[in-house]
């Protein structure tokens, strides 16, 4: 199915296009969650409440810009409503628990990556995380994190100063990353 | 580190988290998808719940009638004899002397074909209400006296040797229909006893009554329809027919593009019967004697069971039928099920929630009025209520759901044989019966076809709609 008739279907509010929207995108979106929510089953609940609004909104979507970045932008605030709602904000996690990560063996060594650096991630206390999220890997302004957030937008940049500082020292004590003098080697050698 | 080295650094550390999280995905449960489609399909939802109000609805409608006998009827007949006693003769006399003149009633209505009966006597029955309103009956041509009516208990009022003066008859005219039914008023022999109370008139009255009276008489109802409840547990399996690779196996396959198990489908899987049910109720209509017309709506539960064996998350690929030869396209998924082997055994139940329609005609083979052996067949236009089971992947590797390939609309065929046995008003049946569904539970994209089958014994229960 083209994403043309995807779209197509979903609009006439056809259960097989939107199975296969859902099919094509919840895997990658579901992760997205993964990094705002506290577990598994919440993010489960967010990705549930996102989709839901993107078929509900799927009218609203102009055909602009790339169709996964319209899903992804809706996740992304469904994510941050609900950590509104359940004011999880205010959680803290003792960077010390990083050294308990359990990390499980996978064969192919860049999912092992990637699933080692969102595990440390979800580490960092639930402010700091939020932040590093929309920023570093979302795209987000300071500026509109902050009014996504209702924070002031010097808070976002000590937020994300200190949540960058703090899932480096994660990296490094877990043998993801090496040393700062060492770390352009390695990130030449990791391409 | 230099501030080059170290805006390098930042900029590289940002876009490697990207990077790498990009990379990461995860597969979520069955109930995310679950829960979105029943937010967004509200309608399905709305339209079982109203179905099933009225299934229900007519069932208690359908069973109060069938097993409970009709109780404003005996409670009539009861408070008419508890209040007999309290009537007043004189009123009535004047009431009904009031009528005679004015030719307002006729007795044209004799219990029986008997011409001579028609002549002994005048009974008059009453109801409640007339008794307390004391209003005179309505203004019909005559009072039409419906055989059925007339019953042992039903208490009479004799007039005779003179006694019409003492006649108890007080009638509500607001009762015309109720009148039908318990009023019964004979004729004496007027003319020999108590002539000279009646005028001209009312001797042409009963002159006409012997004369015309029996050819008037209301001819005894057939009654044609009878409703039928029934139930019937069953044992639900199905046939599954796809195509057979086999033949194509050492030239070039493009159809399915996954990979391809050669053979029959049923060799593949491991599927056995299970329990399910039918319950419906149908209106019966008498063609001849021996054929009846039947109609109804009818709710099927059928299930069976599918062993597999669950897995992690995996690409699960339908390759559907192509369109003129060319146009082939398939639907991917992910499932945690597996055909053959995985982490641990898994028993998949295949359910299906039907609402039906069956119209079809029953024939009488052998029997009397009390016992008798009839067949059945029916065909049944059927809805498929949900569309949520597992089917096989055309690989024949994993079971998946995809809602989009089962078939909303389907047609059953029913056929059975019973014996009925009349007891009291009621007459009950029981006999073996067989159900197939004719078309396959998936669309013509799929490429397996699946017909659901069903053995059962059906215990029904019927009734003549008076």
């Amino acid at each position: 199915m083209t994403e043309d008739a995807i779209l197509q279907g979903c609009l006439k509010n056809q259960a097989a296009a939107q199975r296969e929207l859902y099919n094509r995108y919840s895997p990658k979106m579901l992760a997205v969650c993964y990094r705002f929510a506290h577990n598994r089953e919440d993010a489960e609940d967010m990705l549930q409440e996102g989709f839901i609004k993107v078929f509900m909104q799927i009218h609203t979507f102009q055909n602009k810009g790339a169709f996964e970045g319209w899903i992804r932008r809706i996740i992304v605030h469904t994510c941050i409503n609900n950590l509104k709602k359940n004011k999880r904000f205010n959680e803290s996690v003792d960077i010390l628990h990083a050294s308990s990560i359990q990390v499980r063996e996978e064969s192919v060594p860049s999912i092992v990556q990637a699933k080692q650096i969102v595990d440390c991630i979800r580490i960092l206390p639930i402010g700091y995380r939020t932040v590093l999220n929309l920023y570093a890997i979302e795209g987000y302004s300071h500026k509109e994190i902050a009014d996504m957030l209702d924070i002031e937008e010097s808070t976002s940049r000590s937020q994300y100063t200190r949540a960058k500082q703090m899932l480096e020292d994660i990296l490094i004590r877990k043998n993801i990353l090496q040393k700062p003098k060492e770390k352009i080697e390695w990130l030449t050698a990791i391409r | 580190m230099t501030m080059m080295e170290r805006k390098f650094y930042n900029d590289e550390f940002e876009e490697l988290i990207r990077q790498k999280t990009d990379q990461y995905k995860m597969y979520p449960s069955d109930k995310v998808w679950k829960g979105i489609y029943n937010s967004l399909h509200t309608k399905r939802r709305r339209f079982i719940a109203g179905m099933s109000v009225l299934i229900i609805g007519f069932l208690m409608i359908a069973g109060k009638e069938l097993l409970m006998p009709a109780k404003h009827v005996a409670s009539a007949k009861k408070a008419v004899v508890e209040t007999l006693p309290k009537t007043n003769p004189v009123d009535a006399t004047e009431t009904f002397q009031a009528f005679k003149k004015e030719n307002l009633i006729q007795t044209s209505s004799p219990l029986t074909d008997d011409r001579q009966n028609i002549n002994q006597f005048i009974t008059v029955d009453m109801l409640p209400d007339q008794q307390e309103n004391k209003i005179p009956a309505p203004s019909a041509d005559y009072i039409s006296l419906p055989m059925d009516a007339i019953t042992s208990e039903t208490p009479k009022h004799v007039i005779g040797n003179n006694s019409l003066e003492k006649l108890p008859l007080e009638i509500n005219s607001a009762i015309s229909e109720p009148l039908n039914k318990f009023s019964t008023i004979s004729v004496t022999d007027l003319r020999k006893e108590g002539t000279a109370n009646y005028n001209e008139s009312d001797k042409k009255q009963i002159n006409w009554l012997q004369e015309y009276a029996p050819q008037h008489l209301t001819p005894v109802k057939k009654h044609k329809f009878n409703l039928q409840l029934y139930v019937s547990p069953t044992v639900n399996y199905r046939k599954l027919t796809g195509v057979d690779y086999s033949h194509i196996k050492s030239t070039i396959q493009n159809v399915p593009i996954a990979l391809i198990h050669f053979g029959n489908v049923n060799d593949f899987v491991d599927h056995t019967p299970a329990v399910g049910y039918e319950a419906g109720g149908s209106m019966l209509y008498r063609l001849t004697r021996n054929l009846t017309l039947k109609a109804g709506l009818q709710f099927n539960y059928s299930r069976y069971i599918i062993r597999a064996f669950s897995s992690n998350p995996e690409l699960a690929t339908i390759t559907l039928n192509s369109y003129y030869g060319y146009l082939a396209d398939s639907i991917t998924g992910y499932t945690n099920v597996r055909n053959f082997s995985g982490k641990s055994r898994e028993n998949l139940q295949n359910k299906y929630y039907q609402l039906s329609v069956p119209i079809g005609l029953e024939m009488r083979v052998i029997g009397n009025g009390k016992l008798q052996l009839n067949v059945a067949g029916t065909i049944q236009p059927t809805y498929l209520l949900n569309r949520n089971s597992y089917l096989l992947t055309t690989d024949y590797l994993n079971y998946t759901k995809e809602p989009s390939l089962f078939r909303k609309w389907n047609v059953n065929g029913g056929l059975e044989a019973f014996l009925s046995y009349q007891m009291g008003g009621l007459r009950w049946q029981i006999g073996p019966q067989f159900r197939y569904q004719l078309l396959s539970t998936y669309t013509n994209k799929y490429p397996i076809k699946e017909n659901l089958m069903e053995y059962g014994i059906k215990i029904g229960i019927s009734k003549i709609i008076r």
